[in-house]
């Protein structure tokens, strides 16, 4: 049940854009999830299509993009990669002072409709 | 057909629901702690267990979440812990709209400290921030010691991370060299506490931790 009410508020975002802009349906919805988010593809697909019926968002694909998870060091400014093996101290200079700058979100980015 | 920008996060609302919850908690000077584990790695007893030493200084509430049944309210209840039970049905995790909503029936101006039990699972709870200051993960050590190799995402969020139930080491195969060796990959920043609610170890120097914390927010 865990990507159940994520897929809703994706959603209610993808209508509300959608009824903004006055479309007659949502054909694909681009969106991005972060490597370090356990969200599932798969699993966001399916609950979509199930809470998407008889709206105008019915039969949308959904399009993933996994970001990459980076870091940023606190001690020498040098950027790192996070993903895979959540290796969490700065290949430059053994830091572990760091802060994520992507790879932990997920977001909405564009939608394709039928005006 | 057309293309419209959104770039809007689906965990947004979530996000300010926490925020406004954090607000209202900094504004009252209280601590809040969101306990995540799988179910059964003892978060009930280890609140239990550091409760001891934190009641006669602090104010203290709980807010369990379990799917179905008030057993752990009722259990924290029975030894004066004020608590509130929290029933999810069929979700696997809370979000910050539950906490909301309870914090209206919490008597905030006179707690010290808010621990919140989330439903017992290693994966979906670690997505949702709920306006804590601390995300504390327990892990038993009859789960095995390569939970947190297993489970980086909650582990890696991890602000403590503590290993429970020390007393069944010698009796069941448990590698805490290995454990100790995923921590320091995933995460070298969490602290970390070895307690047994059996034998009562860890727990003092957990409550500890737990009164820093507070003390740094009241400063």
């Amino acid at each position: 049940m865990h990507e159940l009410s994520i897929t809703k508020e994706i959603l209610d975002i993808v209508l509300d854009a959608a009824g903004r802009n006055n479309a007659s349906s949502v054909k694909i919805v681009n969106i991005e999830l972060g490597q370090l988010s356990t969200f599932d593809e798969e699993s966001i697909s399916f609950y979509f299509e199930f809470l998407s019926k008889d709206t105008t968002a019915q039969g949308a694909k959904l399009i993933f993009k996994r970001i990459p998870a980076a870091a940023k060091c606190k001690k020498c400014g040098s950027n790192f990669d996070l993903d895979d093996v959540f290796l969490s101290i700065c290949p430059s200079c053994g830091s572990n002072e760091y802060e994520v700058i992507s790879g932990d979100a997920v977001k909405v980015v564009n939608l394709n409709i039928e005006d | 057909m057309s293309e419209i920008k959104v770039g809007m996060s689906p965990l947004e609302r979530n996000r300010v629901i926490a925020d406004r919850n954090r607000s209202l908690l900094d504004e009252k000077h209280v601590l809040m702690i969101n306990i995540m584990a799988a179910p059964g790695a003892g978060k009930t007893s280890v609140i239990a267990g550091v409760a001891k030493y934190l009641k006669p200084k602090y104010r203290l509430f709980v807010i369990e979440a379990d799917l179905a049944t008030s057993i752990d309210a009722d259990k924290l209840n029975a030894l004066g812990i004020e608590s509130m039970q929290v029933n999810t049905i069929s979700m696997c995790h809370l979000e910050a709209r539950h906490i909301d909503e309870r914090l209206k029936k919490v008597p905030v101006d006179d707690t010290d400290i808010i621990f919140i039990e989330n439903v017992g699972n290693l994966v979906c709870p670690s997505e949702y921030y709920l306006g804590e200051d601390i995300k504390m993960v327990i892990l038993s050590a009859a789960e095995g010691h390569d939970k947190v190799a297993k489970y980086p995402n909650i582990f890696f969020k991890a602000d403590a991370i503590i290993l429970n139930k020390t007393d069944l080491i010698k009796h069941v195969d448990f590698d805490e060299d290995y454990l100790l060796a995923s921590i320091s990959k995933i995460n070298p920043k969490a602290a970390f506490f070895r307690v047994s609610c059996q034998t009562g170890e860890g727990l003092s120097a957990l409550a500890a931790y737990i009164a820093e914390r507070l003390a740094a927010k009241r400063i």
